[in-house]
């Protein structure tokens, strides 16, 4: 073996090739950070100033705006490691915390210096990383710093995605300021890939039906000129056709004429609220490359009567883009007439997630309609945040809950992989729902929503071997897991009510 | 009987003190890897002297404790996740228990050996502290020397004077 004498030996001595010298060399060069042998590090008071700035880069990254702030001014070396690219690469931001903190910081800063310099020398800080910045995520709520934004958006070269909460109900010209920051933005930057604008705030759709027009006025035909319109169009159009990817227009952009989406023929991912859905528009979607279509509806998604795309339309967009899948999310506590969007039988339905205070409406019909998803439907999620929608029609008979719904639901869409509803359920429906769709991965079921009890009539069984085992594991909650966990081959357990809930809005917190 | 022979290789420290380290744990040694079968064959142990044994202890400790756990599965909300609060408590514990020298001294190591998993839990941690301080009560938690000159924190801010209205 290779054993040379010296420095080779106490690193990589028997490393044969550049490979070997490569990796010693670059072992010994880490260590040497200071002083040489590497000594200095082995020292009780660790100089934290001399951490390799890569490693201070991947702290800073787990850091708010603020908290990257005041590191800067620590000293020179830390104030280097602030403006690595890997600390700017995600930036988060929440109007309401970085306010507050710039508040609580103002009063401990080293020497009482005026807001205003504070603000300045925070504009200027923001500036000069702005441009490192690749993921954008603001969350826009009470009394946002529409200059940090401003700052922010105004140089941004390297952005590739650009996400935009707005949650409380902004003042209409903060809105018109936001539209007008993301409107530059969009001019300059033609290769963004995503971008996702999720308005909560209240301000409103046009009210009357024939005020719809702004989101296709005329009769849009791509290739053809298009009329002009009195309405702006979206800041998004053909130069953005190239990069764009993934389009979340919920609530946002409420008077604008949509037509411009047509040019988008790379987009993949589109979210847009049941009042923007438009035939022609998916037909074209579709032919090109989208495969994912969300429809957002939330609290203040205005209430909507209206077919917006019938039946044959459905089955005109699915000829037309065979991959596409449409996922539904609808949360609001008013009861409206989203029976006009959903219950299409030729939508491609992948997912349907209802978060309301009612169960579905026209309860007798919705295995029917839910079956007629079959082929695509593989998400199935009906829940609540208010605790009365679990109580009603508790420990009724087999016939008077909604059991045999969410099996035949189960048995017809063998393609469901998340499954979850507000009403109670039998021990003895759990098992088998499982027996009739093994595929189902997420089955959520809240542990006081259980009623452990076989009150199934015979003629629901489709086999006698099924309504053995349902017979033999339904009676206690040990056995049943146990059963559960063996059909669907995984570690099932009934989840206490704080646990569901986590996971539910958790995994939904984008649609809230 | 048989003994399993389980795979080694050694490690010499700061103090030169050689340990034994079992093939999958080194395997996590990012900067080992290209020089595994090298050191499986040799038996002089290979010599890192910017890492000492009470760290290199630590390290092997942490390894092993996430030996059978894998990492939770990257979607897309974790890609764009940034908080600190996905930090275990045990590794919370684990990595201040010994104090600040101690965490700077594992830093370093995970950084020198390219460990990413420890590496970006021991960030994390020293990212919580650095959270919600202001300038002067990170230089006191760190220890560090505030090197810029008056002058210049004027300079700066006269630099920046355009900014304002």
């Amino acid at each position: 073996m290779g054993v040379k004498g010296g420095e080779g030996k106490q690193m990589i001595s028997n490393t044969k090739g550049v490979k070997g010298g490569e990796g010693r060399q670059m072992i010994s060069n880490t260590m040497g950070v200071k002083g040489g042998e590497g000594i200095a590090i082995l020292s009780t008071m660790a100089d934290w100033t001399c951490l390799p700035e890569v490693v201070l880069g991947k702290v800073l990254s787990y850091l708010e705006i603020l908290d990257k702030f005041c590191i800067s001014k620590t000293c020179r070396s830390w104030e280097c490691a602030a403006f690595r690219p890997e600390a700017w690469a995600n930036i988060f931001i929440s109007g309401e915390k970085l306010l507050l903190q710039i508040t609580c910081n103002m009063m401990c800063l080293d020497e009482m210096i005026s807001e205003q310099t504070f603000s300045s020398e925070l504009l200027f800080f923001v500036q000069k990383g702005s441009h490192l910045i690749k993921n954008l995520n603001v969350t826009f709520c009470r009394q946002f710093d529409i200059e940090l934004f401003k700052q922010i958006t105004s140089d941004c070269q390297n952005l590739t995605s650009l996400q935009l909460s707005i949650w409380s109900n902004t003042k209409e010209k903060l809105d018109m300021m936001i539209h007008d920051c993301v409107n530059n933005l969009f001019i300059k930057k033609k290769d963004i890939k995503v971008v996702r604008i999720y308005d909560v705030s209240s301000g409103a759709f046009p009210k009357k039906l024939s005020d719809q027009s702004p989101f296709f006025d005329g009769d849009v035909i791509p290739g053809l000129n298009v009329s002009k319109s009195k309405y702006p169009t979206i800041p998004f159009g053909a130069s953005h056709a190239q990069h764009l990817k993934e389009l979340w227009i919920v609530n946002s952009f409420k008077l604008h004429s949509l037509r411009n989406i047509l040019y988008l023929v790379n987009l993949t991912e589109l979210a847009i609220n049941p009042q923007q859905l438009n035939h022609s528009l998916l037909v074209h979607l579709a032919s090109n490359s989208l495969t994912d279509l969300f429809i957002v509806a939330n609290e203040n998604t205005r209430e909507f009567y209206n077919e917006a795309i019938n039946d044959i339309q459905w089955k005109d967009i699915r000829r037309n883009g065979p991959t596409l899948r449409v996922h539904c999310y609808f949360s609001c506590t008013h009861e409206w007439a989203e029976k006009d969007i959903i219950f299409k039988p030729s939508m491609p339905l992948a997912s349907l997630v209802y978060r309301k205070n009612v169960w579905l409406r026209y309860p007798c019909f919705i295995s029917d309609f839910m079956s007629a998803y079959c082929e695509t439907l593989e998400e199935f999620v009906d829940y609540s945040l208010s605790e009365l929608t679990y109580q009603q029609g508790y420990a009724k008979s087999f016939l008077s809950r909604m059991d045999n719904w969410v099996i035949n639901i189960a048995r017809n869409c063998q393609k469901l992989k998340w499954l979850t509803v507000k009403e109670p359920l039998s021990s003895a429906s759990l098992i088998l729902i499982a027996c009739l769709n093994r595929n189902i991965r997420r089955f959520l079921v809240r542990d006081d929503m259980i009623i452990y009890t076989n009150d199934i009539p015979d003629d629901v069984f489709p086999d006698e071997v099924i309504r053995k085992t349902v017979s033999l594991f339904h009676e206690t909650p040990e056995k049943l897991n146990e059963k559960m966990s063996e059909i669907l081959n995984t570690r099932w357990r009934p989840l206490s009510r704080s646990n569901y809930f986590a996971i539910l809005n958790n995994k939904y917190k984008k649609f809230k | 009987m048989y003994k399993k022979i389980v795979p080694q290789i050694k490690l010499e420290t700061y103090e030169k003190e050689v340990f034994e380290i079992d093939l999958d744990i080194a395997k996590k040694f990012g900067k080992l890897v290209p020089v595994l079968q090298e050191l499986l064959n040799d038996d002089k142990p290979l010599t890192i002297k910017t890492i000492n044994s009470g760290t290199l202890k630590k390290i092997i400790t942490w390894c092993t404790y996430h030996k059978g756990r894998s990492p939770p599965p990257e979607d897309d909300d974790n890609r764009m996740k940034h908080s600190t609060e996905e930090v275990s408590s045990w590794d919370d514990k684990f990595l201040q228990e010994d104090g600040q020298a101690a965490l700077f001294d594992l830093i370093s190591a995970a950084h020198t050996l390219d460990i990413d998993g420890l590496l970006d839990v021991a960030c994390k941690v020293v990212a919580t502290m650095i959270k919600g301080k202001a300038p002067e009560e990170i230089r006191k938690v760190f220890n560090i020397k505030n090197d810029f000159t008056q002058q210049e924190e004027d300079q700066v801010r006269k630099e920046n004077d355009w900014c304002e209205d």
